[in-house]
């Protein structure tokens, strides 16, 4: 295990290196001068001049690149074009915001995916199996935003029962709900979709395991049928589940943008956009760097996980 | 029998609890004051710097005039920029502007009286880092000097009637020069020391900057808030269902199709007046596009301005919400005449087929470019069906607005729809860089006689000759078609009820909160 650990984190820089160029790559193939959207229509050609000299604009691409990088390893990622502030200062800002977002998203998704799936696995073939299949398909065919839009108009206008928005701004000192609650629509419209993933493969891995002899064996023990799910079933049936569940962990923090754009929270996928319309340069690449690292290191957490969970699993070198 | 008034353990649990829940949920007794706070649905994204030497955009240009007072502001009722953290201004030669600060007005956060150095200060940073300002405001100004506490005195490069407007109304922001040079200019941009009516208090990055009010104002009495909040919400759609839900008091920009509702919502107060700024055609001109296409053909131009019925566009696209135009100075200008001036409000598509039919053109297919703005890629369609029945087919490319503005900022481009909001309160910001063949955005159209119109405007210090020269200037455009103007879009905002003392301006990134107090 520790072998195969140190392996993978041997292969990160690779793989950092392939990042790197792919998104210095993007960055410059689209069109777009950031200093020119910066400095807008009126300005002089002197201007645009000074500040794409400040910015090493002006510099050949290989340079460019190469100075990122070697900023990079130093962890200096450079400063907004647009907003004249650090990129890892603005990475602290705001992936505490995302990470927020992105736990309450799983957590709502645990919580209804674990007794969904389970349900399901145990009634398979009843109404039941067929409602909950359906409704997990219906969470997963409606995008994210649809369901922000109506959670809004439920929750919030209608009952009145959560603020739109507010999330990352309650002032030190304030209470737990006044933290809390700006986050919870969002958390739920983001969660949805995973919600629906993790249920549909709950109720596979469990149908899966409860045709297994032991199962059997417990049942002809006369073990009453909720002790055989709980206890022999379903704790086997997780490992999978806390796998995909660490895997769509680094997933979600990435795709937190429509939901911080409609629920106006300052996190990572806000910020990004932000910085993709302005074409602002070391912004998208630190970011992007930054998500690349998370995603590979949340990918790592998953495999140890998996072996923590079932010490049968061994990785091979 | 009586009731035990004894405290049970059922009961202290009981208490125990309910006061736990209420410090945990944050509730509060209710408290009988009047509300002296305002909560902004601020649009668009992240304000970015709040620093008027680094280049700011709208919605931060909204949150700054509530921190810095000018020098001049804008009085668009009576057309003119008037004193502000000036108290005057006066020409001195024809190439010599003197400008007295008003006395005793402070820097916030004990930085000091604001004086001529600082405004010396200001603008020789511009000139040093060759900021968007000089080619903005300015360009024009060759030195600026204090000569005494107060006063300063401004050398020109050439005779500039546009200096109220440009260099004080739109140029006329200054930093503290102690407190800028102590932070140094990163810093500064978010943490601004104004001399304004609010002072900078906190910001939450891409969502909430607060502000408290100044309490050391020049201005007595004001403001009269406490404490002013601005909330980035950047969908239109939520904005208005958060001011609907009582989360924020005041937006700018709800969805056009929320306005119909919000003006029947007894919550709320609705207040629309026509933008400074024009939705418009763009066409490129020789070397950007060949000299034989037929839209450079002036009558071909005419023909497509007449083709488009401007009065389907206010309705459709902007539910009424837009005031129909066809020249490029917006009511509040100097120069501004009744619109529409010769293109008919409906349109007339018999002259235009007849004007297409005399420039010898019997169709032809151009691209259309426009950015990812929802409401002007529904417009380029209806415009697009309205130039098909004169015989030509508008071919749309839509672009990301980074794409875009590549495009459109380096003259790649045949033909546009594009939006624009006038910053500056001069009718010269409105023409001179769209017309002039030295502006930046003429996109090759430019002609010697419009040249030297522009340049005499410019020019030209006395309000009733410049009046007289822009009209001759509008009617140029008119003839010539560079570009078409469709309609200017009303700003619309809304407030919770009983917003009181607040002048809603023609300008996007204008909305200062010094005189607003609640009532009722």
């Amino acid at each position: 295990m520790s072998a195969y650990l140190l392996r993978r984190l041997a292969q990160i820089p690779l793989v950092l290196l392939v990042v790197t160029l792919t998104v210095f790559a993007l960055v410059h193939v689209t069109p777009g001068d950031p200093i020119q959207i910066m400095l807008g229509m009126e300005t002089s050609p002197e201007a645009v001049e000074a500040l794409r000299k400040r910015y090493h604009l002006d510099r050949p691409l290989p340079e460019q690149y190469a100075r990122w990088v070697a900023a990079a390893t130093r962890g200096d990622l450079g400063s907004s074009i647009r907003q004249h502030q650090p990129v890892t200062a603005m990475i602290a800002e705001r992936f505490p915001v995302s990470l927020r977002l992105a736990a309450g998203a799983m957590l709502f998704a645990l919580a209804i995916a674990l007794p969904a799936g389970m349900i399901a696995a145990v009634r398979r073939n009843t109404w039941l199996d067929y409602l909950l299949t359906g409704v997990s398909v219906g969470g997963l065919a409606i995008p994210n935003f649809t369901w922000a839009l109506l959670l809004i108009y439920v929750f919030a206008v209608t009952l009145e029962w959560f603020p739109i928005t507010g999330a990352g701004t309650a002032p030190p000192g304030s209470s737990v709900w006044a933290m809390l609650a700006p986050f919870v629509l969002p958390a739920v419209a983001l969660g949805i979709q995973q919600t629906a993933i993790l249920a549909r493969m709950l109720r596979a891995s469990m149908l899966e395991i409860l045709t297994q002899e032991y199962i059997r064996t417990a049942h002809a023990k006369g073990l009453a049928s909720h002790a055989v799910v709980l206890r022999h079933a379903l704790k086997n049936a997780l490992i999978p589940l806390v796998t995909i569940a660490a895997i769509q962990f680094g997933y979600l923090v990435g795709i937190t943008i429509t939901i911080e754009f409609i629920f106006a929270i300052p996190g990572m996928g806000s910020a990004l956009l932000d910085a993709v319309v302005n074409r602002d340069v070391p912004v998208i690449q630190g970011f992007t760097l930054f998500m690349a690292v998370f995603f590979i290191l949340a990918n790592l957490v998953a495999d140890a996980v998996y072996t923590l969970l079932d010490p049968r699993i061994t990785y091979r070198s | 029998m009586t009731r035990s008034s004894a405290v049970t353990r059922r009961r202290f649990l009981g208490g125990a609890a309910a006061a736990s829940a209420a410090s945990v949920l944050g509730v509060s007794p209710a408290v009988g004051q009047g509300k002296k706070n305002l909560v902004f649905g601020l649009f668009g994204r992240d304000p970015g710097n709040l620093s008027p030497v680094i280049r700011y955009d709208v919605s931060a240009s909204i949150v700054m005039l509530n921190i810095y007072d000018g020098l001049g502001e804008v009085n668009h009722r009576r057309r003119r920029v008037e004193p502000l953290a000036a108290e005057s201004w006066a020409l001195v030669d024809p190439l010599t502007w003197r400008v007295k600060l008003r006395e005793g007005m402070k820097w916030h956060k004990g930085y000091g009286e604001v004086t001529a150095e600082d405004l010396v200060y200001s603008w020789n940073y511009h000139f040093q880092t060759k900021s968007w300002q000089v080619g903005t405001a300015l360009f024009a100004v060759d030195s600026v000097k204090a000569v005494g506490t107060h006063a300063a005195e401004v050398k020109l490069k050439q005779p500039f009637g546009a200096f109220p407007g440009l260099v004080m109304g739109y140029g006329g922001l200054m930093v503290s020069k102690k407190a800028h040079q102590e932070m140094g200019p990163e810093k500064y941009s978010r943490n601004p020391i104004g001399n304004g009516p609010f002072m900078f208090d906190s910001i939450v990055g891409g969502s909430q900057i607060v502000l408290k009010k100044n309490p050391d104002y020049w201005r007595r009495g004001a403001p009269h808030l406490e404490e002013l909040v601005f909330r980035t919400i950047p969908d239109s759609h939520v904005r208005y269902q958060a001011l609907d839900k009582g989360e924020v008091d005041f937006i700018m920009h709800p969805d056009a199709k929320d306005v119909p509702v919000a003006r029947k919502n007894p919550k709320l107060q609705y207040m629309s007046v026509p933008g400074w700024n024009w939705d418009f055609q763009s066409f490129t001109f020789p070397p950007y596009q060949k000299p034989d296409f037929p839209n450079q053909n002036k009558l071909v131009r005419q023909a497509i301005s007449y083709a488009v019925d401007r009065e389907a566009i206010r309705r459709e696209i902007y539910f009424g919400e837009a005031t129909v135009t066809d020249t490029p100075i917006p009511d509040g200008f100097l120069g501004y005449r009744s619109v529409p001036i010769r293109y008919p409000k409906q349109g007339d598509l018999k002259k235009a087929r007849e004007l297409v039919a005399q420039a010898g053109v019997k169709g032809y297919e151009v691209e259309v470019i426009t950015s990812d703005k929802d409401w002007l890629r529904r417009e380029l369609e209806l415009v697009a069906a309205m130039v098909s029945q004169i015989g030509i087919n508008y071919k749309i490319r839509h672009y990301d607005m980074g794409s875009y503005n590549n495009l459109w900022l380096n003259q790649k481009y045949q033909q546009l729809l594009e939006d624009i909001t006038i910053v500056s309160p001069d009718p010269d910001s409105t023409v001179w860089w769209f017309l002039h063949s030295k502006g930046r955005n003429s996109d090759g159209y430019g002609t010697p006689e419009m040249d030297r119109m522009l340049d005499d405007a410019r020019a030209e210090a006395d309000a009733k000759k410049r009046e007289t020269l822009y009209h001759g200037i509008v009617d140029r455009v008119l003839e010539d078609c560079p570009k078409i103007y469709h309609v200017n879009v009303n700003h619309v905002r809304l407030a919770r009820k009983g917003l009181a003392g607040y002048d809603p301006s023609p300008q996007e990134g204008n909305a200062r909160f010094v005189n607003a107090r609640w009532e009722g």
